[in-house]
């Protein structure tokens, strides 16, 4: 295997590690949000929060250069204020993969902290927990094994994010440079343009297809375990 | 520093989606009030409202000389600032902890324990050791309803509410877990409120009784004068309606395995009671199972036959076939002994034939007969 390569893999499993790492709390926090009684047209904004879900990768990608780049709303004021501006590797990387991947953490995570029993929430109330711990050692515990599922499968999400990655590439590819290291997926899709490639590209792709196997095998075993643990007795998902 | 127990104030008005329940009582310490009514009388609500689980709309409570809630002054101490302990007959045990985490949950966040609070002591008189290393899941529902006690417990409550904590059980373990909640008035004397629908709870546990009624307190008092009234005892209690009579064991009969309760001076015959001699017992008969003459009976097998006046006769309605007669026992007293506060009531459940037949009418003299089997008694400790 190349050095090439290895960078590649390195850089795509920094990236994806960070992009969980940031997503996973936000996730948490605004699923349990979510997930609360509903107010009145709270379902517009759970929808809201879909959209990057449901969009083409390349409006994402066309998105963040909008509104991190040079000229953009954030950008600008980051710019002036910083002195930051928006690169391929890794922040502009990092800004798509976790406006791809957040959306889906929230969407997995927001039925287990809907499904959390607030009698114990109330229970721990009258034995001496204050809000806070009351959230930390009851819903957020209950909802661990779904929290585990979501971080597998957002690991996977942001390691395999392609789309709005390519449009960001194409668009800074100036300050990036043509032989600087992408990511794995970007890195396949350069080597299956030439045929000295070819070779590069399929193993890459095994590896990529090993990660997501494992990433997706260990995000259901939780999320199995979770089922077990949230589901009443006579739910269909539960084995008898 | 221990705190001494102090009384319960609470008087509260809450809005409930098609129920306005308000409510206004007090709970001494050691002192058991039961809140009953029939499902959907806002008794769950207002309970939630005073440990501060639902918002309530107006109202004060108070703890002693501490304001937990003040709605004038804008006083609302969030729940677990107000040490009111909640004891759920479905248990509520965290399911992701183990039986000894559950209780250490409350342990580690109880700040000054109340006399005789200890996790070791209350694991010991609850005989939880065996199953300390459990999952919830695992228990029995007579354990899962003593590590729910313990723990509220073991939070060192200034307060305590059984909401109706034997919902669930099987009624082969009611007696094993009521002699448990009967024994908590002398170890851990603070002010509680059982919160149930089951007449047989109350009259082994309370004191007091608040009966509530669409939102509304009906009815209030201790339990003797309440549930031996006859409109109130049957709206309660239904078939089962009857009177409470509170008495001393006066001695057992280890041959026959009965004992001997003096009732207002008068003897009856029940049952052994496991209590001592001269200890107070509550004893509780269904009004149908009561029956009236007016000359003493000459049968045997008949074993009690209290002597009373009767003081009303109500008949349902003009042409029903029943009809309830109230009967205020004779009081026999000792010298010595102090005049009771108020009269103790009996009453019986006849056809509208007998009552006619006899010709009861008040301020008759008469006998109320009853089988020392259909008596219920029940210590009070």
């Amino acid at each position: 295997m190349t050095d090439f390569e290895l960078e590649a893999l390195w850089l795509s499993a920094r990236l994806a590690l960070f992009t969980v790492l940031i997503c996973l709390p936000v996730a948490m926090v605004v699923a349990s949000w979510a997930g609360r009684r509903r107010g009145r047209g709270r379902w517009v904004l759970d929808g809201l929060l879909l959209l990057p879900l449901c969009l083409s990768p390349a409006v994402v990608g066309w998105g963040v250069l909008r509104v991190f780049g040079a000229d953009g709303p954030a950008g600008m004021p980051l710019f002036e204020l910083f002195g930051w501006r928006l690169h391929l590797v890794p922040d502009g990387l990092m800004l798509v993969a976790i406006s791809m991947t957040l959306p889906l953490m929230i969407r997995m995570l927001r039925p287990a902290f809907e499904s959390v029993d607030t009698s114990w929430v109330m229970t721990a109330r009258t034995l001496g927990a204050n809000r806070w711990e009351a959230w930390w050692h009851i819903t957020a515990a209950q909802a661990r094994p779904a929290v585990m599922s979501a971080a597998a499968l957002g690991f996977a999400c942001a390691w395999g994010e392609t789309g709005a990655s390519l449009v960001l590439a194409a668009a800074l590819q100036a300050n990036h440079g043509p032989d600087a290291t992408g990511t794995v997926p970007l890195t396949i899709l350069s080597a299956l343009q030439t045929e000295r490639g070819q070779h590069i590209g399929l193993r890459l792709c095994l590896i990529s297809l090993g990660v997501a196997l494992v990433a997706s095998l260990l995000s259901e075993w939780s999320y199995q375990r979770w089922r077990r643990q949230a589901l009443p007795a006579g739910a269909r998902g539960v084995a008898s | 520093m221990i705190q001494s127990p102090v009384a319960l104030n609470l008087e509260l008005r809450l809005l409930q989606p098609g129920l306005d329940v308000q409510a206004q009582f007090r709970v001494a310490p050691g002192h058991v009030c039961a809140i009953t009514g029939r499902p959907g009388s806002g008794k769950t609500a207002l309970m939630q409202a005073a440990a501060g689980l639902l918002p309530a709309q107006g109202g004060r409570i108070t703890l002693g000389s501490e304001v937990l809630f003040d709605h004038p002054s804008g006083v609302k101490l969030p729940p677990d600032k107000r040490r009111i302990g909640w004891v759920d007959g479905e248990g509520f045990l965290f399911g992701h902890l183990k039986v000894i985490d559950n209780l250490r949950f409350a342990w580690k966040r109880c700040a000054q324990p109340m006399r005789g609070l200890s996790l070791e002591g209350i694991i010991e008189w609850l005989q939880l050791t065996a199953v300390l290393a459990h999952w919830p899941h695992q228990l029995t529902l007579l354990q899962r309803q003593k590590v729910a006690l313990a723990r509220a417990l073991l939070a060192s409550p200034r307060a305590l509410i059984l909401h109706k904590p034997l919902r669930e059980l099987p009624p082969h373990e009611h007696p094993e877990f009521l002699d448990i909640l009967a024994g908590m008035r002398t170890r851990f004397p603070m002010p509680m409120v059982l919160v149930t629908d089951q007449m047989d709870e109350v009259v082994r546990l309370a004191d007091e009784v608040v009966i509530l009624h669409e939102g509304r307190v009906a009815s209030a008092g201790s339990v003797t004068r309440i549930l031996s009234d006859v409109s109130l005892a049957t709206f309660l209690d239904g078939p089962n309606a009857g009177f409470v009579l509170e008495g001393k064991v006066r001695q057992h009969d280890i041959d026959w395995l009965l004992s001997e309760v003096d009732v207002a001076g008068q003897r009856v015959t029940v049952p052994a009671v496991l209590a001592g001699e001269g200890k107070p017992v509550r004893i509780k008969l269904r009004a149908r199972d009561a029956n009236i003459h007016l000359e003493p009976s000459q049968d045997q097998g008949v074993s009690n036959e209290l002597r009373g006046r009767i003081s009303q006769v109500m008949l349902a309605g003009d042409h029903g076939s029943y009809g309830a007669v109230v009967v205020e026992l004779h009081h026999y007293l000792d010298a010595h002994d102090p005049l009771p506060a108020h009269a103790d009531v009996m009453w019986a459940m006849l056809t509208r034939r007998s009552i006619q037949q006899m010709k009861l009418a008040p301020g008759m003299d008469c006998y109320v007969s009853f089988k020392a089997m259909a008596v219920k008694v029940s210590p009070r400790l």
